[in-house]
């Protein structure tokens, strides 16, 4: 297959034309499970693709400003926005920070407006002149509500800065920071492995969620490595004990510490293996057939905020051997960087 | 008089649960939960106390086990984060009577990093504690 785009051609926020550079690679590389389910599909996987294999493109960076992974296409990036499910926060952060950013600039165009539009004279109705035009009816209900139009406006733009300089500001930083350590943790974590083979690997974090009005859950939050477009929607459920939570990582944060699992060999025509499979990763048979991708070795580390359970760290092979003490240490490690990243936050 | 023991961190991360069918999962202790060192003093009260330091922090509880010693144990984890004990015995004997309580509420713990955790502080006692003792 020919065609990629190069690393860093396009600028998040100034978008330069693409300079396509040549490749080639072999069927060989392409990963078993990738299926293009229609036209507009395969095209974004090819994009997709073509940047993963060479630089690990991100789950998260490359779709929020700050990121640090290997930049796409327009087409490519709008795509990914709608199908990557789990990156969803990120986004939806991002989106809330941008709006309180821009709507302080809003609130004092609407205020000038206002009071610039309040001074035209409205002419009096008079007996037989018949009813006024409709801007100066719409003046005139501008003029009635001018206090309180000017002092929501004012409200609008005190919150909104308020929030954009205490809460978005600090949790785009963070977002940032975390994206761009993530890139570091796997590159570092997989510089052994060779760059054809780099596919076979991931590293995620999943953050708990929910417990006040639906169950509790772990998210995928940041995913780097081979990420299948659009079918990474996979959320763990979270209960009282082990027993009750799913996946490998639902078990790191029950027993809070760290799991590591070799799971079985998954078969798609087999229902007693994929039994199997489903029983040793701590799955219901239906969510472990919905996997995109069947690692089966996995370690997974809990992270922790100030002692309080906050996500999980995973690390994931297809080959049964993929992982290695040596990923097990880094896994340890970075789940400790995390947290002190965390904790800096909070104080 | 305070005394600081560094701690062989890489022997307690050897320590590991096998559960599951044909023991598929391991559990292991986080690396917040292994102690890297351990610090003894004297307490106000001259009572001793020993801290045991992690990599992390975490806000800290007291809880009164038995009449001669109060566990210092992390808010969320539980792990235990130090131990004021009230102990007139000399240091062999306190040490010892210390690692047979802990070893007594290891059942009775329901999360597993703490178990661990509970096991791993009681190893450390049992191999540094006279010395830790001894020097304060």
């Amino acid at each position: 297959m020919t065609c990629a785009l190069s690393p860093g051609s396009c600028k998040w926020g100034s978008y330069r034309p693409l300079q396509p550079i040549s490749y080639h690679r072999s069927a060989a590389q392409v990963p078993p499970s990738i299926d293009f389910p229609n036209r507009r599909q395969s095209r974004v996987c090819q994009h997709f693709f073509s940047c993963h294999t060479h630089d690990m493109a991100p789950f998260g960076s490359g779709l929020t400003k700050g990121g640090t992974g290997p930049r796409l296409g327009s087409f490519a990036r709008i795509q990914l926005k709608r199908k990557v499910g789990s990156n969803k926060r990120c986004i939806s952060v991002e989106k809330l920070r941008k709006l309180c950013t821009f709507m302080p600039l809003l609130a004092t165009f609407s205020i000038a407006a206002i009071a610039s539009l309040t001074t035209i004279q409205i002419p009096a109705i008079t007996a037989g002149s018949g009813p006024l035009p409709l801007k100066f009816e719409l003046l005139q209900i501008l003029v009635d509500w001018k206090v309180t139009l000017i002092l929501a406006f004012s409200f609008m733009a005190f919150s909104s800065g308020c929030a954009d300089k205490f809460y978005f500001s600090t949790q785009a930083a963070y977002s940032s920071m975390l994206n761009k350590m993530m890139d570091t943790f796997f590159a570092s974590c997989f510089r052994n492995v060779g760059e054809q083979e780099k596919y076979q690997f991931r590293m995620t974090i999943f953050i708990g969620s929910g417990g006040w009005v639906r169950q509790r859950r772990l998210k995928p939050y940041l995913r780097r490595g081979h990420v299948p477009v659009g079918k990474s929607k996979t959320f763990l459920l979270l209960g009282e004990t082990e027993k009750d939570c799913e996946g490998i990582a639902g078990q790191a944060w029950a027993i809070n510490s760290f799991c590591s699992a070799k799971l079985p060999e998954w078969d798609d025509s087999d229902v007693g293996k994929q039994t199997a499979y489903a029983k040793a990763s701590c799955l219901p048979l239906e969510k472990a057939q919905a996997l995109s991708i069947k690692s089966r070795s996995i370690f997974a580390h809990i992270i922790r905020r100030k002692g309080k359970q906050w996500g999980v760290l995973v690390l994931d092979a297809r080959p049964v051997d993929g992982l290695k003490s040596e990923h097990e240490e880094a896994a340890k490690l970075h789940a400790l960087i995390i947290a002190a990243v965390l904790d800096a936050q909070e104080s | 008089m305070e005394k600081r023991i560094d701690l062989d961190y890489h022997e307690s991360e050897k320590i590991e649960v096998h559960r599951g069918d044909g023991g598929t999962l391991t559990v292991k202790l986080s690396s917040y939960d292994i102690p890297h060192s351990i610090v003894g003093s004297r307490a106000a009260d001259g009572g001793i106390l020993i801290r045991f330091n992690y990599l992390d922090r975490e806000p800290e509880v007291q809880k009164q086990i038995n009449a001669t010693i109060t566990l210092l144990t992390g808010k969320h984890s539980g792990k235990i984060l130090g131990m004021i004990v009230d102990s007139k015995k000399e240091p062999v004997g306190t040490i010892k009577f210390v690692v047979e309580s802990l070893r007594g509420m290891e059942p009775k713990l329901l999360q597993e990093n703490q178990r661990m955790n509970f096991g791993v502080v009681g190893g450390v006692l049992s191999r540094k504690g006279t010395e830790l003792l001894s020097a304060i």
